[in-house]
């Protein structure tokens, strides 16, 4: 997240890259299993309202392919992970990506353990526990909220501490990040984001009803450089992005109920002038059978709540999205999901996709 | 005629009461010889055992794909809030008690290790016998990182210290029990159901690993083998945990080599 300032040091990704293969060597003979998955989806996409020059864009692609490598060695464990993506409609090499999304190193930290069990200290690029974000295991094809809107990155470049609460009533972490997420990690500056994230999980009082509830919230100051055309120089500005979310996670087999709220504000200090956004996210779930899964999930983002102008007023978005999923065994999962995007703008037309997804994992 | 196929086929099916165990291998031959005997007193009762490890039977109890998760270590944090997320209450029943033995290959006249140089040994700082009063290069030998054993043996010796990159990782207690009976040099660890005068056991800081030992809590490689179950165990769950916990099923245990609770 934030504006990118400029690199002196653009090929970050690759040293880290280094890094990975370089403990991956040192670790040859220790216990690391590799495992992970990938995600052949097929999407199409179809206007509501197409005029005679649209065509109904569809494509295959390989949305995600991940391959993951983890140590169980103690008490400093090296985990690893490439991302590969081809893009829907690959046209071009530049559609097809190679990028490390985790490489971190977690330390046990055992004299805190009888108060934080299994605590642990991390250094690298690592995940961010924001949110609905960190929670989303993808049980629809479309990304969490924050995630889709692109508010929040779900991998960065720093510190954190992450443990739970006794007797797993809970968890909590605290991370600093670079704040540029893990597709453009081009600095080397670990201090610019802060990141807060707490769970309660209380004992299960209902049998079969389980409650979590969850708060986050991340604050990040970053300079971005502009061009003043009417000062002819390269001028720079402070910008301040906090994000915060509140998440109620209900759980009675073979129900499950998800809620989210989440606000963005993005200001720019000196003037003081913030804008923000709001947004919800309604998920539900019932599980038919051990295989087969219907969810519905719907959202509202209204990116622009101070402004009181006409255009602002009109500017909120609402996703539907209605989804089957059907786990054929251990390692293969099918999804089919119908996704419509609608607009508060009513001059703006409703845009909506079918996508069926294989998930396989290794 | 087809009404009375029907009827009969509902009858049975309702009268048959499933079981599912899963989980710790160090368990699973306590489970398999309980459910057995169980069956044969109750015909109606049909109990499948299965192993894969202690992590993988508590997961299944969390996703509620099994009645009864088996474990050779106690419940995980981690694995206690994805329990309580999900509705899942786990109860945890102490069905046995079980030593780690230390053992050697048969020829080799060490007779007793303490905790401390069974951390040098597999953590790499020791790799001769010399060192200890006996011949030859160590060959360690190990459970697997995803085994309960090795999550016990992992705490009360190696204190979350990293394992020498040169031992061998096994799959489960019989492959190590083989592989230093027949491994001049080796060293191993194993429960106690896997003992057989084919290895030599040490004793480890001068206490014998014994029913004896291990109950009063001399043995210092002693742990406690679980049930868990979603909430108190009810129904078939409980009559089948009962069972092993009557004389009948802690005779099972002790025929199998683990320590009884009662």
């Amino acid at each position: 997240m934030g504006l990118n300032p400029g690199s002196k040091i653009p090929n970050l990704r690759w040293i880290g890259f280094g890094v990975l293969m370089l403990l991956c060597i040192s670790q040859v003979h220790a216990d690391a299993p590799v495992y992970g998955y990938f995600w052949v989806r097929y999407t199409y996409d179809y206007l509501m309202k197409p005029d005679t020059a649209t065509k109904h864009p569809h494509a295959f692609s390989i949305d995600r392919g991940y391959i993951r490598w983890k140590t169980t060695t103690t008490p400093v464990a090296f985990s690893g992970t490439i991302d590969i993506n081809m893009k829907a409609g690959y046209t071009k090499d530049s559609d097809w990506l190679v990028r490390l999304k985790y490489a971190q190193a977690d330390w046990t930290l055992p004299y805190i353990g009888k108060y934080l069990p299994d605590t642990k200290f991390m250094i690298g690029l690592q995940k961010v526990y924001f949110g609905m974000a960190d929670l989303w295991e993808y049980p629809l094809i479309e990304k969490s909220l924050e995630d889709h809107l692109k508010k929040i990155n779900t991998a960065d470049l720093g510190l954190g501490f992450y443990g739970y609460l006794p007797n797993g009533l809970g968890d909590i972490s605290i991370q600093t990040f670079n704040g540029s997420g893990y597709s453009k990690p081009t600095e080397i500056d670990l201090n610019k984001a802060k990141c807060f994230n707490a769970s309660i999980v209380p004992p299960v009082f209902l049998r079969n009803f389980g409650i979590m509830l969850k708060g986050s919230y991340w604050m990040e100051k970053t300079t971005a450089k502009y061009w003043s055309a009417a000062d002819s120089e390269t001028l720079s500005v402070d910008l301040s992005e906090n994000r915060m979310a509140g998440v109620v996670q209900l759980r009675y087999a073979p129900v499950s109920l998800i809620g989210e709220y989440f606000i963005s504000e993005d200001g720019k200090i000196p003037d003081n002038k913030i804008t923000k956004g709001v947004g919800y996210s309604f998920i539900g779930q019932i599980d038919i059978n051990k295989n087969f899964s219907i969810l519905g999930r719907y959202d509202i983002w209204d990116k622009n709540v101070t402004d009181t102008t006409a255009a602002a007023r009109t500017d909120a978005i609402y996703i539907k999205i209605l989804g089957l999923n059907y786990k054929i065994s251990d390692n293969l999962l099918i999804q089919a999901n119908y996704q419509l995007t609608e607009y508060q703008d009513t001059l703006k037309v409703p845009v909506d996709k079918f996508m069926v997804q294989a998930k396989c994992s290794y | 005629m087809k009404k009375l196929l029907v009827l009969s086929i509902l009858l049975s099916l309702g009268f048959t009461q499933s079981l599912n165990i899963q989980g710790s291998t160090t368990v699973l031959p306590i489970a398999q010889a309980a459910a057995e005997a169980y069956m044969e007193k109750h015909p109606d009762a049909d109990i499948m055992v299965r192993g894969g490890g202690s992590g993988t039977g508590i997961a299944a109890l969390i996703d509620r794909a099994t009645d009864i998760a088996t474990s050779s270590r106690p419940i995980k944090t981690k694995e206690l809030k994805q329990a309580r997320e999900r509705g899942v209450n786990p109860v945890g029943t102490v069905i046995a008690l079980d030593g780690i033995a230390v053992i050697v290959h048969p020829n080799n006249p060490i007779n007793d290790i303490s905790i401390a140089d069974l951390k040098k040994i597999y953590t790499g700082k020791i790799t001769s016998w010399n060192a200890l009063g006996g011949k030859g290069n160590i060959v360690v030998v190990s459970r697997d990182a995803a085994s309960g054993t090795f999550e016990v043996f992992n705490e009360k010796v190696l204190g979350g210290t990293k394992m020498t990159e040169g031992a061998l990782m096994l799959a489960s207690n019989l492959e190590v029990a083989r592989a230093v009976e027949q491994t001049p040099g080796a060293i191993g660890y194993v429960g106690l159901g896997y003992l057989s005068e084919k290895v030599k056991v040490l004793k480890v800081n001068g206490v014998n690993p014994s029913e004896e030992t291990v109950r009063n809590g001399y043995y210092p490689l002693a742990r406690a083998l679980y049930m868990y179950t979603n909430g108190n165990p009810a129904g078939l769950t409980k009559s089948f945990i009962d069972f092993i916990l009557s004389g009948e099923g802690q005779k099972i245990v002790r025929d199998n080599g683990f320590v009884p609770v009662k």
